[in-house]
């Protein structure tokens, strides 16, 4: 069968592929142990500095106290992974569309410093699919932890933030669990050449690319699926999960054709001669060469893998594809129960701009409908990124934070079943002591390798000026009356230090305001 | 090291590490020891009316003909020449456990045979819901949420509308209802005081010992006049701190030879028994159990499958023995799907319909294998390709909350305009 072998490697205290857990199979959350491992120091170092960097962005331009309108003051929050004073001086400075097409237009945004940094760091971000596997095969936790910091670091610290968050989205959409089989090597590809790819581009294009990527057509088991004898699990979850939205608009037929049609259609394993290992493959004689019938069309014999490229663009330009990805849109950006004369209106946009992302966006966030956005919960993902930022935090090790997310129920890439993390309120507002352990444990003095902002650890001006700064900074002078009563009480406690203040932030990460965006 | 003096038991074989969490509590004020540790309230066996309700689901869609083999059926091993478990009466060392004359357990849940010849073990076959999806999550949607055919149109979740229904069981109880995991499960969705937990033992607040309190007192004040859901979400969490605390569940010892798998299943179903036994109200655990989706390679007898309904054997095996002087538990495991009746090209099975429940107590007419039996020739399959129901999945729960949980009204439950129970004898 097709585990990895796995040998301890020195040099990493990471746990070898045995002791990962199971892989592949659609359901069993996992256990990673008592402690993520730590990076070596030398990665470090390089982080340290990277996180410095970031660090300084808030301060940057920013205005003492931004007087906001409400809507604009939502924009920064949909479309960040945290407001920091920086983004709601910004907007402040040139208004709510200029803003938004600034970050709609990420290109423009340098991130050349951060990704620099990055790839100096972390060297597997940038390996080809053949160099991890040669490289990592007998220690495959490596490019799992390089890519949870690269995840981390960039949502925090890239000036790219809403394409940050349609990354998220995207990742959630075509999910991909990191620990099922070959996974660890395949799916930071995935994450570079689909989804970060693609982001912005057309869905289309983005679909096709997720369907020609090794690590989906592994994860939903494609790479079993051969003339004869059929495996379903793609056809059916492209459609259910990817495209036409559940049982909507294509019969139990139409799985099995499409079943046939994606005979064949598999990668390069490292235990195959011709080609480059970890890459897409086609191999014609598992295919399914007998003419199919989907979606009440034709399918004649042999046509190969054309048959599944004619599938991709039939799919991509479905009407009930755009219909359902313009209501995903809508329900990470705007909020939770988009009505459908706002699904219409992306929806034509989907039809008019050809699956156009950036379109899509720009049609779902326009103010008028953002006046009338309810607030949603932040994931636990969004609740550490955001509490990163809005404190200007330097992260010496990124393993806490990741440790805090296995915790709180959201490691990055590690949502089993195919539909990805649900963006749910009711999924997420139960568990929440979690999020208050998180901060507590980030604020903790001298036990976590978080450091805030100078200017907002500072005990300068007494307990009133502290309270001001942590107001500012997190809830853009926005913190709620008991809250701030609350905290009040706290810092009247005991003494001022910078022990109390740092719980005092600890505190105001666990309010609840801070839980929503 | 504390014992509990009233009820002997030595269950607990030390007090709380965490015995210093919330002393303020006036929820939990009652239960503290003269010595002002916080100690856990043991009563003795309570077989009261009402039992608790445990409510195991088996997701990604279990082969309900590996975990309960139709030995009997020519067809069954027509269809799957290469995944079939062997009858009992062949010479294959993999062979089926005979449960009766035409059923039997697969080696692997060899386990499941002690509670099942206690007669505490029920078996349903060919159950499942009525709806014809293949999409695990509109199935799960659809039994969550207690809907069997009709657009899934209800949000909140079966179990989470009886608890809302019925009185609680402790007038005083904080936590009703867990579910074990990050998120809520969605059929305990509406249930009153009910919190997804993930680790019972370790469900305390973090930071500087000398800080705690205070700022648990000023997080829990922010959260008191804020909306819904997260002003519940955190009193509940609050109290269910205080309340946890009290619990030593690392020290817990299960008793009547248990023995729980050594994994994420084997703990939650431990910790569940811990909870039952502490007696504080809780009257419903969800827990899940995943990896069932075997489209490829799925080891009936020797892999991946085998393995996993091993884990849940034992799993059950051991609660059985845990709880066995306790009379008020029901255990129900289902699952979303079973799978096609013949096997697919790659020795897995791709997303079928009727499937298999479970359902484990001392109330239960256990002891055998309950169905109504549809064949599995061709023209009695489901759509050609699966296992036909002859049992709503819906009749099952009905029965366990009308004659085991104090709910007297099915219709607040399953409201489906058209559904009316079928009464198959689950309970004795």
């Amino acid at each position: 069968m097709r585990q990895m072998q796995a040998s301890p490697s020195p040099g990493f205290s990471g746990p070898s592929m045995e002791e990962l857990p199971r892989p592949r199979r659609s359901f069993p959350r996992l256990s990673l142990g008592p402690t993520v491992p730590r990076l070596p120091a030398s990665v470090r170092r390089e982080l340290e500095t990277l996180s410095a960097l970031g660090a300084a962005t808030p301060e940057r331009g920013a205005m003492d106290f931004a007087k906001l309108a409400d809507v604009d003051r939502t924009l920064v929050q949909r479309i960040t992974l945290g407001g920091t004073r920086a983004n709601y001086a910004r907007i402040e400075q040139i208004g709510y569309t200029r803003y938004l097409e600034e970050q709609l237009d990420f290109e423009k945004l340098d991130n050349s410093e951060l990704e620099d940094s990055l790839a100096e760091a972390l060297p597997t971000l940038t390996m080809s699919p053949d160099a991890l596997f040669r490289n990592f095969e007998s220690n495959p936790f490596v490019p799992v932890f390089e890519l949870w910091a690269a995840t981390l670091f960039r949502a925090i610290y890239s000036p790219r933030q809403l394409f940050e968050r349609v990354v998220e989205l995207w990742s959630d959409h075509f999910n991909i669990d990191i620990f099922a089989d070959f996974q660890p090597l395949l799916k930071p590809v995935d994450d570079r050449d689909v989804i970060r790819a693609n982001a912005m581009r057309r869905f289309p294009d983005l679909l096709t690319a997720s369907a020609h990527s090794p690590s989906m057509l592994v994860y939903l088991t494609n790479d079993s699926n051969v003339r004869g004898f059929a495996n379903e699990n793609y056809a059916r979850e492209i459609m259910e999960l990817h495209t036409l939205g559940a049982d909507n608009g294509y019969t139990e037929k139409d799985v099995k054709e499409l079943a046939r049609i994606f005979t064949g259609w598999t990668w390069v394993t490292p235990y195959r001669e011709a080609g480059e290992v970890g890459t897409f493959a086609f191999y014609g004689e598992r295919h399914d060469r007998a003419r199919k019938r989907f979606l009440n069309r034709d399918f004649p014999s042999g046509k190969g893998v054309s048959e599944g490229e004619r599938v991709l663009k039939i799919l991509g330009d479905h009407d009930n594809t755009a219909d359902f990805i313009a209501r995903k849109i809508l329900i990470r950006f705007w909020g939770y129960e988009p009505d459908q004369a706002l699904v219409n209106r992306v929806k034509n946009t989907y039809k008019r701009a050809g699956g156009s992302v950036r379109a899509m966006l720009r049609t779902a966030l326009e103010k008028q409908s953002l006046r009338s956005a309810m607030p949603k919960i932040k994931r636990p993902f969004h609740l550490v990124t955001s509490a990163m930022r809005a404190t200007g935090a330097s992260i010496g090790d990124p393993s806490f934070l990741i440790d805090s997310l296995r915790n709180a129920g959201q490691l990055p890439f590690n949502w089993e079943p195919p539909d990805g993390y649900p963006d749910d309120e009711a999924y997420w507002s139960g568990f929440i002591l979690p999020r208050w352990n998180f901060a507590a444990n980030a604020m903790q003095p001298g036990r976590s390798p978080v450091e805030v902002a100078p200017a907002l650890a500072s005990t300068k001006g007494g307990k009133s000026a502290v309270l001001n700064r942590i107001n500012r900074f997190l809830f853009d002078g926005q913190m709620s009356s008991s809250s701030k009563t609350e905290l009040r009480a706290f810092l009247n406690k005991g003494r001022l230090n910078p022990k109390r203040v740092r719980e005092a932030i600890g505190i105001a990460i666990s309010a609840p305001e801070f839980q929503q965006y | 090291m504390s014992r509990d003096e009233k009820c002997g038991c030595n269950e607990y074989n030390s007090i709380s590490r965490r015995n210093f969490v919330g002393l303020g509590s006036a929820a939990f004020a009652t239960a503290l020891s003269p010595s002002w540790l916080p100690r856990v309230v043991l009563a003795s066996a309570d077989n009261s009316a009402r039992d608790v309700i445990v409510s195991i689901f088996l997701r990604g869609g279990i082969d309900g003909l590996t975990a309960c083999v139709p030995f009997n059926e020519r067809p069954y091993y027509d269809l799957r020449p290469n995944i079939a478990v062997a009858p009992p009466d062949s010479g294959d060392p993999n062979r089926a456990i005979a449960l009766d004359d035409n059923f039997g357990l697969p080696p692997s849940m060899a386990p499941l045979t002690t509670p099942f010849n206690d007669k505490d073990l029920l078996v349903v076959h060919a159950t499942g819901l009525e709806n014809p999806t293949r999409s695990h999550f509109e199935a799960m949607r659809f039994m969550e949420v207690g809907q069997g055919n009709a657009p899934a149109t209800l949000f909140t979740g079966w179990l989470g509308r009886h608890l809302a229904a019925t009185a609680p069981s402790k007038a005083s109880a904080v936590l009703r209802a867990v579910g074990m995991g990050y998120g809520l499960q969605r059929h305990l969705v509406g249930g009153p005081r009910a919190l997804p937990i993930q680790d019972l033992s370790t469900f305390g607040f973090d930071g500087d010992f000398h800080t705690v309190n205070g700022r648990q007192k000023a997080i829990e004040a922010m959260y008191a006049a804020f909306p819904d859901p997260l002003s519940t979400a955190a009193r509940n969490t609050t109290q269910t701190i205080d309340l946890l605390a009290s619990i030593d569940f690392d020290g817990y010892r299960p008793t009547g030879g248990a023995n729980y798998p050594e994994d994420e299943f084997g703990y939650a179903m431990r910790s569940t028994a811990a909870l039952i036994k502490a007696d504080i109200g809780v009257e419903a655990v969800s827990i899940d159990l995943g990896g069932w989706d075997t489209h490829d390679n799925q080891g009936s007898v020797d892999g991946w499958m085998s393995s996993l309904m091993g884990t849940f054997a034992m799993g059950m095996n051991a609660l059985h023995r845990d709880l066995s002087k306790r009379k008020n538990v029901i255990v129900v495991a289902m699952s979303e799907f079973g799978r096609n009746a013949f096997e697919n090209g790659s020795a897995g099975t791709d997303h079928g319909h009727a499937s298999v429940m479970f359902v484990m107590g001392k109330n239960v007419a256990g002891g055998r294998v309950m169905t109504d039996w549809p064949g599995l020739e061709p023209e009695q399959l489901f759509e050609d390709q699966d296992l036909a129901i002859t049992t709503d999945y819906r009749d099952i729960l009905t029965e366990i909350l009308t004659k085991r949980a104090g709910n007297p009204d099915f219709s607040t439950i399953f409201p489906e305009v058209g559904y009316t129970p079928t009464e198959h004898g689950v309970i004795v």
